[in-house]
């Protein structure tokens, strides 16, 4: 019923079209000849010199329109082009790439949230112990869970060396990105991330090593901070 | 498209010709709206700048056709203009046949049969408020979109549909009732 509605309507335009232009073309028959035309309607020469001055006016605004819109188009043509290229060009350097991914760490917010996986292992299959330790440095808490070790060693002036390994599941961390530079570190083949604090505090490496999730954080250079952490057993 | 922007005397020859071939036919239907000189000639600048505007529409390469179809836009701006300044028309147009409708009902079998129904239509036409009228010829015979009947209107792309679809709507209301004998 719609279909016979529509169709309906469908020839009613075009009648109604067909009709509009007939009737039309009835009125203008009726109008005078051309020859006619001239010897009856009176154009002073001061509104054909008029008219002939918009056509000229409107002609050389359409070509300046023209060319505008030729001109928009080269220029967005352009600058798709030259900036496509030299996005290409960036990319394929490592140094930007880094560059971008560090940018995009640091203004993605203030608090970097680092998630890890783990491999589910028994707890009892891993011991962790230090292969180096600074100078002053002793044991002074070791805890064990189902999910993590943790060993804390103190010198005589308090300062800590803290050694977490994350042994089951899921784990993550936040670190205050306004207080640390960030950069990367390479532990016995395994990529991390160093955090070094602007303020004096604490620095900090994270990383995994294949198995087991690490952060080892204490008052100590990036160099020492890596030495502990290479020889980790 | 270099070559569009630089084929230049061609482009001028046709705006040139537009004035030429039709200033005398475009002057004598403002001539039918408007008596005073001056208001004729300007309302001529602002109707040739438009034509110019939709040359491409135009077919030039039949007389006939063209010359409708700027006596067509150029009545219609007239009596927009009118409208606009708030003016009675000083002059009916001539060509005016609405009195001949003499509104006979016949049945709808001999209305379609006899070959009436086109006849009654342009008939209806007549009859149609130059509100609808306006809108309904700038689509259908100068082949605006509506967009371009509201910008010469001045009215809103929204409005133009309406007065299409009440223009419609009236047309087949009195032409039902015409062959129908009630609404």
């Amino acid at each position: 019923m719609a279909k016979n509605n529509e169709s309906l309507d469908e020839i009613f335009d075009s009648m109604l079209k067909a009709a509009l232009i007939e009737r039309s073309m009835r009125r203008s028959a009726n109008y005078p000849a051309t020859e006619t035309l001239a010897k009856t309607t009176h154009m002073s020469k001061r509104c054909d010199q008029r008219a002939r001055r918009a056509m000229n006016w409107f002609y050389y605004k359409e070509k300046l329109d023209a060319v505008y819109r030729f001109g928009k188009k080269c220029a967005i043509i352009a600058i798709v082009t030259l900036s496509t290229t030299l996005g290409a060009l960036l990319l394929g350097s490592q140094e930007v790439r880094a560059s971008i991914l560090d940018v995009i760490i640091e203004i993605y917010e203030q608090f970097l949230e680092f998630r890890n996986e783990t491999r589910d292992r028994d707890l009892s299959e891993y011991k962790l112990e230090l292969g180096y330790l600074p100078d002053g440095y002793s044991l002074s808490e070791e805890v064990e869970t189902s999910l993590f070790i943790r060993k804390k060693y103190v010198n005589e002036k308090s300062e800590t060396i803290e050694i977490w390994a994350y042994l089951n599941g899921k784990y993550a961390y936040q670190i205050d990105n306004e207080v640390y530079n960030i950069s990367p570190c390479n532990i016995n083949g395994y990529s991390g991330r160093v955090f070094m604090s602007k303020k004096g505090g604490s620095n900090i490496i994270t990383w995994y090593n294949g198995d087991v999730g690490m952060y080892l954080e204490a008052y100590l250079s990036k160099k020492e901070l890596i030495k502990i952490a290479k020889k980790i057993k | 498209m270099l070559i569009l922007i630089f084929d230049t005397e061609e482009e001028r020859n046709r705006f040139l010709y537009l004035h030429e071939t039709y200033s005398l036919t475009i002057m004598n239907t403002i001539q039918r709206f408007v008596s005073d000189t001056y208001d004729a000639e300007d309302l001529y600048q602002e109707i040739l700048i438009l034509h110019a505007k939709h040359i491409n529409e135009m077919d030039f390469s039949d007389y006939k056709r063209a010359r409708n179809y700027v006596i067509t836009l150029s009545s219609n701006l007239c009596k927009n203009y009118l409208k606009k300044q708030k003016r009675k028309i000083e002059r009916i147009e001539f060509y005016d046949d609405a009195d001949d409708y003499t509104g006979e009902e016949n049945g709808p079998l001999d209305w379609v049969l006899e070959k009436d129904a086109f006849e009654n239509l342009i008939k209806e036409l007549d009859q149609l408020g130059d509100k609808y009228r306006m809108v309904l010829e700038l689509k259908y015979v100068n082949g605006f979109d509506d967009d371009s009947i509201a910008k010469e209107l001045g009215i809103t792309k929204k409005n133009v549909q309406m007065r299409i679809y009440r223009g419609k709507a009236l047309l087949k209301e009195r032409l039902y009732k015409k062959a129908y004998g009630k609404k």
